[in-house]
């Protein structure tokens, strides 16, 4: 492994999915593994196996107006989603949980939830694609 | 070193798989003796805990949490060490932690593992780095 490869995040050798540019960098969990990439390859799939049930959670409790799981379930996502670099969510899950512990402005967190959803989901299928998972 | 500290044990209580992942991997070269517990209800009592480090996280699964786990340690009469590692707790919890007693309180985050690793280095009174001969 070069240490260019840990720049994007991207296997070496492999374009992302459509051609787009990764949703997600692995710079930091490149630079806890020590170069083993059997970590690294585990670090991805226990985030494609354990994401998703936490997001369909989150929806749930967001759409039933449970305000305090929908902070508890955005606090646990925003450690994740900061471990895999997944930037263009990272405001976005803690103004979810910070708008549902306030319980203030509530009617926005839906649509936050929705945008989280969406980039998750694209992101998985990138690491899906790149990790030949 | 301590005879009983070449061979540590710990105890890390952290619900989330991604980073109990990532601490385990920080753990692996320390010692061989970790147990992990994800919902507060099945930390152990009494004898039972026989830990020399306790790392400790707030939000756990079920109804018991790394505060009121906390307080039971420290009402054993030789409590052991404890890094509470957290994300962005509310001050108020953060205070009344500290006003317990833990040898280190470290925000959860993937970019204070080498921080959380400084400091079971420091607990168990093993080598650093930079202290290597």
């Amino acid at each position: 492994m070069t240490q260019d490869s840990t720049a994007t995040g991207a296997t070496p050798g492999k374009s992302n999915q459509n051609g787009n540019d990764p949703l997600y960098d692995l710079t930091m969990v490149r630079s806890v593994s020590g170069g083993d990439e059997g970590f690294i390859q585990k670090m991805v799939r226990l985030f494609i196996e354990t994401v998703p049930p936490g997001l369909k959670e989150l929806k749930e409790a967001a759409a039933t107006s449970q305000w305090e799981r929908v902070a508890k379930i955005a606090h646990k996502l925003k450690s994740t989603i900061d471990s895999m670099g997944i930037a263009s969510v990272k405001d976005d899950i803690r103004k979810v949980e910070s708008t549902a512990k306030e319980q203030s402005d509530t009617g926005t967190i839906p649509a936050m939830v929705e945008k989280v959803d969406i980039v998750i989901q694209q992101c998985i299928s990138q690491l899906k694609h790149d990790f030949s998972i | 070193m301590d005879k009983k500290l070449s061979h540590p044990r710990i105890l890390l209580v952290e619900d989330n798989p991604v980073f109990q992942t990532l601490i385990l991997k920080q753990l692996e070269d320390i010692s061989h003796d970790v147990r992990v517990i994800t919902r507060g209800e099945h930390f152990p009592e009494g004898d039972d805990i026989a830990a020399d480090l306790v790392i400790l996280d707030y939000h756990l699964e079920g109804e018991v949490n790394g505060y009121d786990i906390l307080k039971k340690l420290k009402s054993l009469p030789v409590p052991p060490p404890v890094i509470f590692f957290s994300a962005n707790l509310e001050l108020t919890i953060t205070s009344s932690v500290l006003k317990l007693g833990v040898v280190e309180y470290i925000e959860k985050s993937i970019f204070s593992l080498a921080r959380l690793r400084e400091s079971i280095h420091t607990v168990l009174g093993l080598q650093t780095i930079g202290e290597a001969v």
